[in-house]
C-alpha cells in the first residue's frame, strides 16, 4: 500500500519551481494524476511567476533614470561630511578634493608648526599665518599662569591679546587652559583658539591651536573670519575632548588655583 | 611635554583627513549597480513606475545615512531590499507610497507582455492592469515575498535570511500567495486562457 504523498501547497510549490529531488518530483506527477484539486493549483502556482515576470520584470532591463545614479554619487550625509575644521583648511590651502599626500603634508605641517611655535607655516598665505601663531614664550606663560578666565592680557610685541575662557585637567593630571587669540582692541572676532597646558612654573605650553573658520578662498586678511566655538567644531572637540581629564573648573576653583600659584591646597 | 601624546593627537589628524579622501566609494558603486534590481523591486511592490522610483530613492538615501549600520561581508541586495520594505511598511502610516496607481502605466504598457498586433496590445494591458490590481489586494509581506522570489529570482533560503524569518514561513506565505494572485488575476472559479482573461475584465 502507498503512503500519502504530500499534495500541500509548499509542496506542490516547490515541484514547480523544481526544488524538489528526482525521485519526489516523480512520486508527486504520479499522486497528481488522479488529484485535479492539486493540478489546478500546480497550475496556479506555475502561473504566477510567468506572471510577476511578465509584468514586473521591465526595470531590470532599462536605462536607469540619471537622476537615481546622481542621487547616490551627490549624497551628503552629516556624519558623511568632513568635519568643519578640515573644510576650512582646505580652503586655506586651496585644496579642492582631499588625497593622503594632502594629509601626510598637513600633518607634517601640523608639527612642524608646533616645533617652531606657529600653528601652520603659511607658506601660501602668509598674511594669515602672521595673525595665527602659535602662542609660547614667557609673557604668555605669565599672562595664563595670572589671568582668570574671561579677563584678556595682552603680548605687547605682537599687537594680539589672549583672553583664557576656560581651566582644566589633562590626563596627566597637568592644568591646562583653552584661550582664544585676538588682535588688541579690534573688536574683531578671534584669531584663533588653542589649549596650552602648565608644564612647569609659569611655562605654559600650546598643545593644540585651531583657526576659526576661514572666509572664503577670495578673502585675503584675517578680519573677516568667523569665529566657531570648539564646541561646535566636531574635530577640534576631538581633540579637545582628548586632552580634557576633567570638565572644566568652576571660576572660584581656577581663581584659588591662581592665587596658590597652580598647586590645589586642601 | 608628551611627545607619545601628541603623535597620537597628529596620527588621529592624519587618519581624520585620509578617511575624507574623495576616492571612488565602492559602497556607492556597488548601490548603483544593484538600481535595476531595485527599481524591479521597488515596481513589483508598487505597481507604478514613480512610486517604484521615489521609493528606491529614499531606500538610498536611507542607506547612504546609515551606512554604518551595514556588515561588511553581508549581502548589500537584501540589506537595500529589507529597507526598501521597510519604507514601505512605515508607508502604511503615512501617505506617501499607499495607494499604489491602479491605472495603465504608461511607460510599461504592454512592453513586458508581446504584442503583436493591437488586440493583443489590448489583452496585455488589461492583463497588466490585472496583475496590478491583484497586487494591490495582497499584503505588503506576500508583495515582498513574490518580488524577492518570483521576480528577483531569490531561493526561499535567500528570501528567508532577507526578511528575518524561517524558510518554512517564507514557504507557506509564497505558495498561498502566489495562488492567491493568479486566482485574482483570471477569476476565482477557474483557470482560463490570457485572451478569455482579458475578455472578461474587458
Amino acid at each position: 500500500m502507498r503512503t500519502m504523498v504530500d499534495l500541500s501547497d509548499e509542496k506542490l510549490m516547490a515541484y514547480v519551481d523544481g526544488k524538489l529531488t528526482e525521485d519526489e518530483s516523480k512520486e508527486i506527477r504520479e499522486a497528481l494524476s488522479a488529484n485535479t484539486d492539486a493540478q489546478e493549483r500546480v497550475e496556479l502556482l506555475r502561473k504566477s511567476t510567468i506572471l510577476l515576470q511578465e509584468v514586473y520584470d521591465t526595470p531590470a532591463h532599462e536605462e536607469v533614470p540619471q537622476h537615481l545614479i546622481e542621487g547616490i554619487i551627490n549624497y551628503k550625509d552629516e556624519a558623511d561630511a568632513r568635519p568643519a575644521i578640515l573644510n576650512r583648511i582646505a580652503s586655506w590651502f586651496q585644496i579642492q578634493a582631499w588625497q593622503p599626500v594632502h594629509a601626510l603634508a598637513i600633518a607634517m605641517i601640523f608639527m612642524v608648526g608646533i616645533g617652531a611655535g606657529w600653528f601652520v607655516a603659511g607658506l601660501s598665505r602668509p598674511k594669515l599665518a602672521t595673525y595665527t601663531p602659535i602662542m609660547q614664550g614667557r609673557e604668555f606663560s605669565r599672562g595664563l599662569e595670572l589671568t582668570p578666565s574671561g579677563v584678556s592680557f595682552a603680548l605687547g610685541g605682537q599687537k594680539i591679546q589672549i583672553t583664557p575662557v576656560a581651566t582644566f585637567k589633562d590626563r596627566q593630571g597637568r592644568y591646562c587652559r583653552q584661550y582664544e587669540v585676538s588682535r588688541q582692541n579690534s573688536g574683531d572676532k578671534p584669531l584663533s583658539y588653542g589649549i596650552a597646558c602648565r608644564m612647569a612654573e609659569e611655562q605654559w605650553l600650546t598643545r593644540v591651536s585651531v583657526l576659526p573658520e576661514s572666509s572664503e578662498q577670495s578673502s585675503s586678511t584675517a578680519t573677516k573670519n568667523s569665529y566657531t566655538p570648539a564646541a561646535e567644531d566636531e574635530f577640534a572637540a576631538t581633540i579637545f575632548s582628548d586632552l580634557m581629564a576633567t570638565p572644566p573648573l568652576g571660576i572660584e576653583q581656577e581663581q584659588e588655583l591662581i592665587r596658590h600659584g597652580w598647586s590645589m591646597r586642601k | 611635554m608628551d611627545a607619545d601624546e601628541i603623535m597620537l593627537t597628529y596620527s588621529k589628524l592624519v587618519i581624520l583627513i585620509t578617511l575624507n579622501t574623495n576616492e571612488t566609494d565602492p559602497f556607492r558603486q556597488q548601490l548603483i549597480d544593484l538600481l535595476p534590481r531595485l527599481r524591479r523591486f521597488a515596481y513589483t511592490l508598487t505597481s507604478n513606475q514613480f512610486d517604484a522610483d521615489d521609493l528606491v530613492q529614499a531606500a538610498c538615501e536611507r542607506a547612504l545615512s546609515r551606512r554604518k549600520q551595514f556588515t561588511v561581508g553581508t549581502r548589500l541586495d537584501s540589506w537595500m531590499f529589507r529597507i526598501i520594505h521597510t519604507l514601505r511598511i512605515d508607508a502604511t502610516r503615512s501617505a506617501r507610497f499607499r495607494n499604489p496607481h491602479l491605472s495603465f502605466n504608461e511607460k510599461y504598457d504592454g512592453k513586458g507582455v508581446t504584442a503583436h498586433d493591437d488586440s493583443k496590445m489590448v489583452e496585455a494591458k488589461i492583463l497588466l492592469d490585472n496583475v496590478h490590481r491583484a497586487m494591490g489586494q495582497l499584503s505588503e509581506n506576500d508583495r515582498t515575498i513574490l518580488a524577492l522570489v518570483c521576480v528577483d529570482g531569490m531561493s526561499y533560503k535567500e528570501a528567508a535570511e532577507t526578511l528575518d524569518i524561517p524558510v518554512g514561513t517564507v514557504m507557506s506565505r509564497l505558495a498561498r500567495a502566489r495562488i492567491k494572485l493568479t486566482k485574482l488575476v483570471y477569476g476565482k472559479e477557474t483557470m482560463r486562457t490570457d485572451r478569455e482573461s482579458g475578455e472578461n475584465h474587458g
